[in-house]
């Protein structure tokens, strides 16, 4: 349905996207998983027919989109990561102006607009300004707008940033919710990693411009199949404790959010002797530990020896 | 769809309480505030002009009127036309009518006092400063004036006004006051022509030439209508208000470039050049609601109304497409280097510089002399102009310059806004 071919874009001397390459199939969804800054919205942007390349090509239905974006608009729906609403208007106003733009005709229009409010939950507040709404409910209209002319493929650039998890729930079963019935086209991009795992069939994750791997999740999660993800949760870190732990030997990475230190070691090694040693001679009290299963988050920071988050 | 995008703006412009006061309350409070406390010193037209006027006569008007008398009675007219043309023109004779009828007014006699030379002092009297100005009266002027008039015979004189101070106001209205005389010349000509064409049985119907007089008068005492000062700011505040309007309506764009609502409205196939000329549109249409209910309120208020509303509604259009320029290049331009600067810089600076030469809050002709001249040449000030003799009952020709102005800048702000308007980045 969508190919990117060496897909890139330059501000100045910066390169915001360096020559990626995707594909995406009819009924998909595929996750853009990386940081803020990788270059995810760039992306989106020049995919979205917004902003043109520098270099590359998008081919829609094996149709370049770059000189004519035309036939991608007609399909597309955005959901982007700014909540792209008039705050002065009412919901039904919002998506009434929207509807117009798009030349749906009055029955039809509203039709779709009270369909589309039921969808996202807005239903009874369709009347109110948007400016009165809480950020979950924002994040819904958002996500409604960019439904109203029934879009064949919909883009959404972290669709549920800084909302509540009811929310964030009610926007992941929407979008599942059309994949499956209506099937839909999906390109999700978030550095919230559960909510890709989630949802997506593929994934491309992203970094500083490049795509750093690509697959399925099995296939992503194949990539440290040889490896163990150790948490270990501890009373204090000190800088000498660190330094200590870079010193194990087969240690591949490590990451330390607060008491939360994250550890990668290959699958053959057991190395819960050498911590609690290490701990003990720093006088750091060791409160838990948890071998878990590869998670997307762990296949970054394999691959970049950083967390999303960071 | 265009209209979604002029409707859709308007409405949001009324539901942004905040700009609203701004816009509608505050010049509202300031237009009373103004006219009541600078209300005695605008309506004096303070201080009252003071001038010494000499008027030098280089020939004589009674040689020049037996010359006219000898050349009547030498001309092939039939007896009854020559008799008409010479009871006509001794009731208009050229230097009488403006030196001893117009200038001598009742209304002019506190302002100006007339000093009647000959030709022989000239030249000591023009070294004398204690006079304003000297209206030369060259010689003939009244034998070929008449020549001119009622034989049609074209011959080159004219009169010669010198001002001995540099003094714009006294100079505008001593100018005036010469175009006055000029009317009342053109209306002889037209009388003139008039009785050539109908022949002989004009010069019986005086009915015609009364109610032609009349007629010449009112319109001349119509055009010189005194403004009251509530009048002079509620235009002065209006015009300065309405361009606030033009930076809100940027701010206003560049929150919908920020926020994503450009990008979804353009990938609903809404062109960019078309989302701009929507802007340019509906900042025009809310300036002309703004100025509407700012008249309205001053109506009611104060009494204030327009003589003349075809004119009015004219200027006020102008005034909104001209407001929509600046808005819609403040756009590009906030668009362009993605921040608020420039319109920060409109709002708090530029605005209050246009305010103050386009005469918003004082009568830059009285206080900025010569300077005046650029408030004329500023959106504001010519719509202050245009607006100022709208109510004084100019007609409109003689608004022309200020409309001209106004149009000449919604020309130029829209080329620049089409050369300004960036095509790379957003589509």
């Amino acid at each position: 349905m969508l190919e990117v071919e060496e897909l890139t874009k330059h501000f100045n001397d910066v390169k915001a996207v360096d020559g990626i390459n995707l594909f995406i199939e009819q009924g998909e969804i595929v996750g853009l998983l990386g940081p803020n800054g990788a270059g995810k919205s760039t992306a989106i942007s020049m995919i979205a027919t917004l902003v043109p390349p520098t270099k590359g090509e998008i081919l829609f239905q094996g149709k370049s989109v770059v000189d004519s974006p035309e036939s991608l608009r007609n399909v597309l729906g955005l959901v982007p990561q700014e909540l792209a609403l008039y705050l002065e208007l009412s919901a039904w106003e919002n998506m009434q102006f929207f509807g117009r733009l798009y030349g749906l005709k009055k029955n039809e229009r509203d039709q779709r607009v009270r369909e589309i409010l039921r969808l996202v939950g807005l239903e009874e507040k369709k009347d109110a300004l948007v400016k009165t709404f809480s950020g979950g409910m924002k994040r819904r209209l958002n996500l409604a707008l960019a439904l109203l002319h029934q879009p064949r493929f919909v883009i959404m650039d972290e669709p549920t940033v800084g909302i509540d998890p009811q929310s964030r729930n009610h926007i992941l079963e929407t979008v599942r919710r059309l994949n499956r019935e209506q099937n839909m086209t999906v390109l999700y991009t978030s550095h919230y990693m559960e909510e890709v795992e989630y949802l997506c069939d593929r994934i491309y994750i992203m970094d500083q411009g490049h795509i750093i791997a690509s697959g399925t999740k099995e296939e992503l999660k194949a990539i440290l199949s040889s490896e163990n993800t150790i948490e270990v949760k501890v009373d204090t870190v000190n800088h000498s404790f660190l330094e200590g732990l870079e010193q194990i030997p087969g240690l591949r990475s490590y990451s330390v959010e607060g008491k939360l230190i994250t550890l990668i070691v290959p699958r053959e090694m057991h190395i819960l002797g050498e911590l609690f040693d290490l701990a003990r001679s720093h006088e750091i009290g060791i409160t838990s530990v948890d071998i878990k299963t590869p998670t997307l988050e762990d296949i970054f920071l394999h691959l970049t020896g950083r967390t999303l988050r960071d | 769809m265009f209209w979604s995008l002029i409707q859709k703006d308007i409405f949001h412009f009324i539901r942004m309480k905040r700009e609203l006061l701004i816009l509608l309350l505050m010049p509202a409070v300031l237009i009373a505030i103004l006219g009541f406390s600078l209300g005695s010193f605008l309506d004096s037209e303070a201080p009252p002009l003071q001038m010494e006027l000499a008027v030098i006569q280089e020939g004589d008007p009674k040689e020049d009127w037996e010359r006219f008398k000898q050349e009547i009675a030498r001309s092939p007219l039939p007896k009854e036309a020559q008799d008409m043309i010479l009871i006509q023109a001794e009731n208009s004779l050229p230097t009488d009518l403006l030196v001893n009828q117009i200038l001598q007014r009742e209304e002019l006699k506190e302002s100006i006092t007339i000093h009647k030379m000959s030709g022989k002092e000239k030249e000591a009297v023009q070294k004398d400063d204690r006079y304003t100005a000297f209206l030369i009266i060259p010689k003939e002027y009244d034998y070929a004036l008449l020549r001119s008039l009622y034989l049609g015979e074209e011959e080159g004189v004219s009169l010669k006004l010198e001002l001995n101070e540099e003094d714009s106001l006294k100079e505008a209205w001593l100018k005036g006051i010469l175009e006055f005389y000029q009317e009342q010349i053109n209306f002889s000509r037209l009388l003139s022509s008039m009785a050539a064409e109908k022949g002989a049985d004009l010069s019986f119907d005086s009915s015609l030439e009364q109610k032609f007089a009349l007629e010449g008068e009112a319109v001349s005492l119509k055009g010189r209508e005194p403004l009251s000062s509530f009048a002079y700011y509620a235009i002065g505040m209006s015009v300065m208000f309405v361009l606030y309007t033009a930076g809100y309506m940027s701010q206003v764009a560049l929150k919908e470039k920020k926020s994503g609502v450009l990008e979804r409205t353009l990938l609903a196939q809404v062109p960019m050049w078309k989302f701009l000329m929507s802007k340019w549109l509906s900042t025009s249409i809310v300036v002309i609601i703004q100025v509407l209910l700012l008249y309205g309120y001053t109506a009611i208020a104060f009494q204030i109304y327009w003589p003349d509303l075809f004119s009015f509604l004219l200027v006020t259009m102008l005034l909104g497409l001209v407001v929509g320029g600046i808005a819609v290049l403040l756009i590009v331009l906030s668009y362009r280097f993605n921040s608020s600067s420039l319109e920060t810089i409109y709002s708090s600076g530029i605005v209050t510089i246009l305010a103050l030469f386009g005469g918003s809050f004082v009568r830059v002709d009285q206080f900025l002399g010569n300077l005046a001249v650029i408030g004329s040449w500023t959106p504001n000030g010519a719509a202050l102009n245009a607006y100022m003799k709208v109510m004084q009952g100019y007609s409109l020709s003689e608004l022309s310059f200020s409309l001209l102005v106004l149009l000449t800048y919604v020309v130029v702000l829209l080329l620049l806004t089409f050369f300004v308007h960036e095509r790379r980045g957003v589509r």
